[in-house]
C-alpha cells in the first residue's frame, strides 16, 4: 500500500483548443522528464495530423516525477482522445485514472465537450480538478468562467488554478493540486491480476503493445496472462513504462500504468477496454464498462488512378493494425472500378483516416457520400444490416427500415437559438429540452438521425452560430422512418457511387440540388447529357449539360505546335482523373463535390 | 536532297493589336536596322550549318508587320537568303501585310525580290471591330491593297479574316466574305479569335466592356464561312484554311506533315533533326549574340517519338486529308484501330470521324470539336 501512496493516475480533459495538449507539454517539462528542446511542440499529439488539427487520436501515456514537501511522487498522465467519435476509447481512459484535471478556456467557457467529458469522468468516480486556462489573454473572462463551471456543472472553483499553459503561468499549482487532491490508487497487490487495456498500438518488433492500468496483483516477464474478453492466452515478453517512451521495467504492479508486450500479432486482440489477468489464477470478474467498438460511419473508397488497388489495400491494412475501429471490405462500382466500403467511428474519423491515406501513403482517392448503417427488415421477416445505398433490395422487398438516432448536446450563444431550432428542425430533429446556463449560453437537447448530421449538419451549426456553437452527440436507437433510394442517371445509365439514402420529405431537394450540382461540375461532352435523379423508375429532378459546339478553330504555326502537344499531354494526364461511365467522362473531383451542396 | 522551309520574324509593328501577345515591337526604326543586320548574320550561319543539304521549299516572312520594314529591307533579308539557301525554282515565297504599312513600291519590291505569295491582315470589314482589335488600318486600306497587289501581279493572295469578335454579328462575316470571294482571292484563311490572357482585349472582355458572341453564335459563323466558300469552289484543306484548286498553303501544309523548318529570328522556332528550338525572345540579345557568332538559342527539346506520334495525329487530323493509318502504323509501329477500337467505333457512331480509303479523318460538321476529337485518340 505504501507503495502506491505517492502514485497519481490522472487525464486531462477539455473541449477541443481549450490547451489540453498544451498544459500536457508544460507538465512534463516542469517535472523534468523532458527537456524544453527535446520537447517538440506537444510531444503526446505525435501524428502530423493531430498536431495540425490540435486533437489526439491515439494515446500516449506519460509518467513523471514530482516532488513535493520532500517526498517523491510518480505522476501517470494518460492522454485522452479529444473528438466526439472517440466517447468509449476516452471512457476507458477516465477508468484508468483516479482524478481529471478539468480545462477550460477562460475565453471560451464551458463547450459541448466540457459538459460531455465531465459526465464521463463523473461516471467513473474520478475526482475532477477544475483549471482556468489562457488567463493571460485581454479577452479572458476568469471570474464569469469559474460561476459558469460552479453553476453548470457543479464543481467548487474557488481554488482553482488560474493558468497559462502557453505562457507558462501557474503549472505548478496544477502539479500541487494533482498531487493534493487526486486519490491514490489502492489496489491489492498480491490478488489476481486484473488490468484494464485503455489502448494499444502495433509496434514491428514487439506486436501490439497493450497500454494498461494494473488494478490489481501485478505482471512481469513470463507471466502467462488472459484477455477475459477474447479468451486468447499469451506469455509476457516484456513489461515497461513511458517516460514518455517506452523504457522496459522488472515489473507492474496494482497502481501502475504502462504496457504489456505478449508477441500479439494483431491489435484486434488486445480490445480496448478487455480485462487482462493471469491464466493459472485468473481474477473472478472482469472490469466492467466492456464495449465492442462499432463503426457508425461508413464511405466507399475509391482510387483516382485504378491500377493502385493494391496500394490502398496495404495501406488499409497498415492503418488497421494500429486502429482496431476501421472496417474495410472489397467493393466493386461500376463507376468508380474496385475500391473499398470502409466504417469509421464517426465523421472526424473517418476524414482523419482518409486525410492520412492520402498524405502518408500518397493516394489520390474518392470517396462516396458518407452513409450511416441502416436496419433493413424485408417482408420475409428477414433483418440485415446495410450502409451501402446500392445494397438496398427494391421497394416491394422492404418492409421496414430503420435509422440511427443520435441524441444531441448543443451548446450556444442565445443570439443564435432561433437559427439553430430552424436547422434541427430542416434536419428532422425532435425537440428535447432547452436550458439556460446563464446570460452567455443555451444547452439545446435534440433528437436528430445519424443520417442528417453526417450530411452537413456541422458545416450548418458552424455557419448559423458563426462557429460560436459546439455540438455532442451520443447514438442511442434505431428508429423506424420513411427512407428512399435517391439514384442518379447519367445518359441513362445509374451512376451506383452517386446513390444516396434520404428521408422521403427531403428527397426531392436533394435529388435537385445534386443534378444542379453535376450539371455545374461535368464538363460538356461531345454530346447532350441528361442528368436524371430518380427514386425508383421515377425522375424527380432533371438537367442537361449541353452538348460541346466548338473547341477549336485556331491557327496553327510552326511555333505553336510543342504548346499544343503539350495542352494534349495534358489533358491526357487529366483523363487519368475521368471516371467512364458510359460514353460519359466525369471529373473525379465531381464526386467529392456532390459532398457539399450547400 | 531533303526539303526544308524557312520562317522568317519581324517583330515590328506600328503598334500593338488589343488581342495580340506575339513578340512585336512598335515605334523602334532605329532598331530595324540592327536587326535586319543580325537576322542576315543568322541567315549566313545556319546556311554553313544546313544550306547544302537542304532544298528549300517555302519562305514565310511573318510578323508582327514585315510591310513596316523599310523599302529594300526585304530585298536584303531576300537576298541573304539566296545566297546561303538553295531554293527551288517553283518554292512558295509569302509575306505577311498589313493594309496600313504597306505601299506600292513595297509590293513592287516583293514582286521584283521572288516574293509570290501575300497574306493580308484584313480581319474584318467593320469599323468598330477594328477599332475594338486596335487595329489602325482602314476599310478603304484593306481594298486598296487588294486591288494594287493584283495590279502588280500577286496572284496567289490570302487575307485573314477573323470570327468570334467582339460585337460581331453574322452579317460582318457574310459581308467580308462575299467581298473576298468576289476579289477572287485564292486563299481565305478564317480563324476565331483566340483571348490570351495579358492583352488589353482580355481585360475588356474580363471587364464586361465588351462581350464576345456565344458559343453557339461563333460556330453559326464558322458554319456560314464553310457552306459559303465550299459553294464558291474553296476546300478546307485545314481547320482554319481554305483555298482554290491549286492554292493551298505550301508552307502550312509543311507544318501539318511534320516536315522540318528553320526559323530565323527573334523567338524563331525550329524543328529539324527530330529537334525542336527556339531563339530568345529579347531583342538586344539576339542582336548583340549574333554580332558575336552566336545563335542564342534558349531552348531546346528533343521531339521523342511518342510526342511525334501524339503531334502526327494531332496535326493530320486538322487537314481535310486526314491522318493515313497505313503510314502512321508503319511509322509508330502501333494499329490505331485496334488500340483505340473503342473510341473509334464510338466517334464514328456519333458521326464525328469516318474512316474511308485508308485515311482517318474528322467530318465536316465535327471540325468545330476537334480538340475534343484528337484528345480521345491519342
Amino acid at each position: 500500500m505504501d507503495r502506491q501512496k505517492n502514485i497519481r493516475n490522472f487525464c486531462i480533459i477539455a473541449h477541443i483548443d481549450h490547451g489540453k495538449s498544451t498544459l500536457a507539454d508544460r507538465l512534463i517539462e516542469k517535472t523534468g522528464t523532458l527537456s524544453k528542446r527535446d520537447l517538440t511542440e506537444q510531444v503526446l499529439d505525435s501524428m502530423d495530423i493531430e498536431r495540425e488539427r490540435g486533437i489526439t487520436i491515439k494515446l500516449t501515456p506519460t509518467r513523471m516525477f514530482y516532488s513535493y514537501d520532500n517526498e517523491e511522487y510518480i505522476l501517470n498522465l494518460i492522454d485522452t482522445p479529444g473528438h466526439v467519435d472517440f466517447t468509449y476509447e476516452v471512457s476507458r481512459s477516465l477508468k484508468a485514472c483516479e482524478g481529471a484535471i478539468l480545462v477550460v478556456d477562460a475565453t471560451q467557457g464551458v463547450q459541448a465537450q466540457t459538459l460531455a467529458n465531465v459526465y464521463l469522468a463523473l461516471e467513473n468516480d474520478l475526482t475532477i480538478i477544475p483549471v482556468i486556462n489562457k488567463i493571460d489573454l485581454p479577452s479572458a473572462r476568469v471570474e464569469e468562467v469559474k460561476k459558469e463551471i460552479e453553476e453548470v456543472i457543479g464543481i467548487d472553483c474557488s481554488d482553482a488554478p488560474l493558468i497559462s499553459a502557453k505562457e507558462g503561468i501557474n503549472i505548478e499549482k496544477v502539479l500541487e493540486a494533482i498531487v493534493l487532491k487526486i486519490p491514490s490508487p489502492n489496489g491489492k497487490e498480491d490478488e489476481a491480476l486484473k488490468s484494464l487495456i485503455f489502448d494499444s498500438y502495433y509496434d514491428n518488433f514487439k506486436g501490439a503493445v497493450s497500454l494498461v492500468r494494473i488494478f490489481e496483483g501485478s505482471v512481469t516477464i513470463g507471466t502467462k496472462i488472459k484477455m477475459m474478453r477474447t479468451g486468447l492466452n499469451y506469455e509476457v515478453t516484456e513489461v515497461g513504462v513511458f517516460c514518455p517512451s517506452p523504457k522496459a521495467t522488472k515489473i507492474l504492479q496494482a497502481g501502475d500504468v504502462g504496457y504489456i508486450c505478449a508477441s500479439i500479432k494483431n491489435v484486434s486482440e488486445t480490445k480496448v477496454g478487455d480485462t487482462i489477468t493471469t491464466l493459472e489464477n485468473p481474477t473472478k470478474e472482469a472490469l466492467s464498462g466492456y464495449k465492442d467498438v462499432k463503426p457508425m460511419v461508413y464511405c466507399g473508397i475509391f482510387l483516382i488512378d485504378g491500377a493502385k488497388y493494391n496500394d490502398l489495400k496495404d495501406a488499409l491494412e497498415k492503418l488497421k493494425l494500429n486502429d482496431d475501429s476501421i472496417q474495410y471490405s472489397p467493393e466493386v462500382s461500376t463507376a468508380l472500378g474496385f475500391g473499398f466500403r470502409c466504417g469509421f467511428l464517426g465523421l472526424l474519423h473517418l476524414e482523419i483516416i482518409t486525410e492520412r491515406l492520402e498524405r502518408e501513403f500518397n493516394l489520390d482517392i474518392i470517396t462516396t457520400a458518407p452513409s450511416v448503417s441502416y436496419k433493413v427488415y424485408k417482408s420475409s421477416g428477414e433483418m440485415f444490416e446495410i450502409s451501402n445505398p446500392s445494397a438496398l433490395p427494391p421497394v416491394t422487398e422492404i418492409q421496414e427500415i430503420q435509422e440511427p438516432i443520435a441524441s444531441v448536446s448543443i451548446f450556444t450563444p442565445p443570439t443564435y437559438v432561433g437559427n439553430i431550432m430552424e436547422l434541427c428542425q430542416n434536419k428532422r430533429g425532435i425537440y428535447l429540452d432547452m436550458q439556460y446556463l446563464d446570460s452567455n449560453r443555451v444547452l439545446l437537447k435534440y433528437e436528430i438521425p445519424l443520417n442528417e448530421i453526417v450530411y452537413d449538419f456541422f458545416d450548418g451549426l458552424k455557419s448559423r452560430s458563426k462557429g460560436y456553437a459546439s455540438l455532442d452527440y451520443e447514438i442511442n436507437k434505431y428508429e423506424k422512418s420513411d427512407l428512399v433510394k435517391l439514384d442518379i442517371l447519367l445518359n441513362n445509365e445509374k451512376c451506383d457511387a452517386l446513390s444516396v439514402i434520404v428521408h422521403k420529405s427531403q428527397a426531392y431537394s436533394r435529388g435537385k440540388k445534386l443534378a444542379e450540382k453535376l450539371k455545374e461540375v461535368i464538363p460538356r461532352q461531345l454530346f447532350e447529357l441528361p442528368i436524371q435523379a430518380c427514386i425508383g423508375a421515377k425522375v424527380i429532378a432533371r438537367e442537361t449539360v449541353k452538348a460541346m459546339r466548338k473547341d477549336v478553330l485556331a491557327k496553327c504555326y510552326g511555333g505553336d505546335i510543342s504548346r499544343k502537344r503539350k495542352l494534349l499531354e495534358k489533358q491526357k494526364e487529366g483523363k487519368k482523373r475521368m471516371r467512364q461511365i458510359g460514353s460519359v467522362e466525369i471529373p473525379s473531383e465531381a464526386f467529392m463535390s456532390i459532398l457539399k451542396l450547400d | 536532297m531533303k526539303k526544308l522551309s524557312i520562317y522568317i520574324h519581324i517583330p515590328f509593328c506600328t503598334h500593338k493589336c488589343s488581342y495580340c501577345n506575339f513578340i512585336s515591337f512598335c515605334n523602334s526604326n532605329d532598331k530595324k536596322e540592327d536587326y535586319i543586320k543580325a537576322l542576315c548574320g543568322e541567315i549566313r550561319l545556319r546556311g554553313k550549318e544546313y544550306g547544302k543539304y537542304y532544298d528549300i521549299t517555302s519562305v514565310y516572312i511573318g510578323g508582327g508587320s514585315p510591310s513596316t520594314l523599310k523599302e529594300g529591307q526585304v530585298a536584303k533579308i531576300m537576298s541573304e537568303l539566296k545566297n546561303n539557301f538553295r531554293l527551288l525554282p517553283n518554292s512558295e515565297i509569302s509575306i505577311e501585310v498589313n493594309p496600313e504599312s504597306v505601299t506600292e513600291k513595297k509590293l513592287l519590291e516583293y514582286k521584283l525580290v521572288g516574293i509570290n505569295r501575300l497574306s493580308i491582315g484584313g480581319q474584318t470589314l467593320n469599323p468598330k471591330i477594328l477599332q475594338l482589335l486596335g487595329r489602325k488600318h482602314t476599310i478603304e486600306q484593306t481594298k486598296n491593297v487588294i486591288k494594287l497587289a493584283q495590279k502588280i501581279g500577286f496572284d496567289n493572295i490570302n487575307v485573314d479574316m477573323m470570327l468570334a469578335l467582339p460585337t460581331q454579328k453574322l452579317k460582318d462575316v457574310k459581308k467580308m466574305a462575299t467581298f473576298l470571294v468576289k476579289k477572287n482571292i485564292k486563299h481565305i484563311s478564317p480563324y476565331s479569335l483566340i483571348l490570351e490572357p495579358s492583352t488589353p482585349l482580355y481585360k475588356m472582355v474580363l471587364n464586361k466592356k465588351v462581350t464576345l458572341p456565344s458559343e453557339e453564335q461563333s460556330v453559326e459563323m464558322y458554319n456560314f464561312v464553310f457552306n459559303y466558300l465550299t459553294k464558291k469552289g474553296y476546300s478546307r484543306y485545314e481547320v482554319s484554311n481554305f483555298s482554290l484548286p491549286d492554292y493551298e498553303s505550301l508552307h502550312n501544309l509543311n507544318y501539318w506533315n511534320m516536315g522540318e523548318y528553320l526559323a530565323f529570328g527573334l523567338a524563331g522556332h525550329s524543328y529539324i533533326s527530330y529537334t525542336r528550338f527556339s531563339n530568345t525572345e529579347n531583342l538586344e540579345d539576339y542582336i548583340n549574340e549574333i554580332s558575336k557568332n552566336n545563335i542564342p538559342v534558349i531552348s531546346k527539346e528533343k521531339i521523342t517519338i511518342s510526342m511525334r506520334k501524339d503531334e502526327t495525329l494531332m496535326l493530320a487530323l486538322r487537314t481535310k486529308e486526314g491522318l493515313n493509318l497505313k503510314d502512321f502504323d508503319a511509322k509508330f509501329n502501333c494499329h490505331l484501330m485496334t488500340d483505340k477500337k473503342r473510341e473509334i467505333e464510338f466517334l464514328t457512331m456519333h458521326n464525328f470521324i469516318s474512316v474511308k480509303n485508308g485515311f482517318l479523318r474528322v467530318n465536316d460538321n465535327a471540325f468545330y470539336v476537334l480538340n475534343s476529337i484528337i484528345s480521345k485518340l491519342v
